[in-house]
């Protein structure tokens, strides 16, 4: 069996295919791991695991997760005042990092919670706009109105953060137009049973956001494989990060064997 | 009826025949797989009391609960699982037009 080099990272177990990778992990994942220095990681536990095979390319898979303005049309059920507030589809800001980058969220300061989000409030933290922490690792560019970072390591692993919680995403492909998707949240310590009574907010609500954003894969797959159309625009300010991951996509295949 | 739940509790009894499930899988097949007024009744019971829950709880460690508290506790995280249909999917125990449950894996 040949070997592969394994390196970690706040616990997160990185592969190299080659014995004597170019360079170290860290050098690979700075400056976007640098940004994620002061979040407190090692204080989180894991508290759920999803997963679904997808009949959809690992990358017309990513590109949903990591624009914003989906949120607008696809959310507008699950979080209902996003659909009311075109600045949402917008992202506060966004950072290049070689291969790698990262969009921070819009958050609503007008959100009008729902009865059981008051109640995750009142106890602990919830995934929907609220009341923010001094967590360190969040931010980085210190946006007003900000919700939560995505953090997307190149090629395929998200690493979300907020006030409280933070999930991954793993995208493993498994053939041109099939993907395994993964993903992890984790959640600081609930100290009283309240706390975790309100974590579960988190969890569920996510959960339930996530279902609308998976379902939309296939069908875009289906599309994409017609062949009927033969480009498609990502000119859009809130495709920023779309438009970079297929640029460092493109830039790696051309690249060949030699990378 | 057999008392599951603490004292000052037995309004909420009658939930205990089908939601005392420990994982959120359970928790989840159980909203999927309920009908829309069923959901609408656990929701409409629980909201009211969820606040004095909380507080009730809180006065026990999360980890090292009384049989009867831990099982109160079991309901506050099913009152989570069913808010998403009642609060913003308008009943459907599925969320609507989203990915299939049945390919959908809950691993804990």
């Amino acid at each position: 069996m040949a070997e592969i080099s394994v390196d970690t990272w706040n616990g997160f177990i990185f592969v190299h295919y080659q014995q004597q990778p170019p360079q170290t992990l860290r050098e690979f994942i700075d400056p976007l791991a640098q940004d994620l220095d002061d979040f407190p990681f090692a204080d989180f536990n894991h508290i759920a695991r999803y997963s679904a095979r997808c009949k959809s390319n690992w990358k017309t898979f990513i590109d949903a997760f990591h624009e914003a303005y989906h949120a607008v049309f696809l959310h507008g059920r699950s979080i209902p005042d996003c659909g009311a507030t075109p600045e949402y589809s917008v992202p506060n800001s966004a950072r290049v990092y070689g291969p790698h980058h990262s969009v921070s969220m819009w958050a609503n300061p007008q959100h009008q919670p729902t009865p059981a989000e008051t109640i995750a409030w009142k106890y602990g933290v919830s995934f929907t706009p609220g009341d923010q922490n001094s967590m360190g690792g969040l931010n980085p560019s210190n946006d007003d109105n900000w919700w939560f970072d995505i953090n997307v390591f190149f090629p395929n692993f998200f690493v979300d953060v907020g006030p409280g919680w933070y999930f991954t995403y793993n995208f493993r492909p498994v053939s041109e137009n099939e993907t395994v998707w993964i993903m992890n949240i984790y959640q600081t310590d609930a100290k009283t049973p309240s706390e975790k009574i309100a974590q579960e907010h988190t969890k569920v609500i996510l959960r339930d956001i996530v279902y609308e954003d998976l379902s939309t894969l296939e069908d875009t797959q289906e599309m994409l494989q017609s062949g009927v159309l033969t480009h498609l625009n990502a000119t859009f300010d809130p495709e920023v990060a779309v438009r970079h991951q297929h640029a460092t996509v493109m830039e790696w295949v051309n690249r060949g064997e030699s990378a | 009826m057999s008392n599951h739940l603490p004292r000052g509790f037995e309004a909420l009894e009658f939930l205990t025949d089908k939601w005392l499930l420990e994982t959120e899988n359970e928790r989840h097949r159980t909203r999927l797989a309920s009908d829309p007024l069923e959901l609408q009744k656990v929701y409409d019971t629980l909201l009211p009391r969820m606040e004095e829950i909380c507080d009730f709880l809180d006065q026990y460690p999360l980890n090292d609960m009384p049989w009867a508290v831990h099982n109160l506790m079991t309901l506050a995280l099913v009152f989570m699982e069913v808010s998403p249909s009642v609060e913003v999917f308008g009943g459907s125990p599925t969320v609507p037009f989203g990915f299939e449950p049945e390919r959908w894996i809950v691993h804990c």
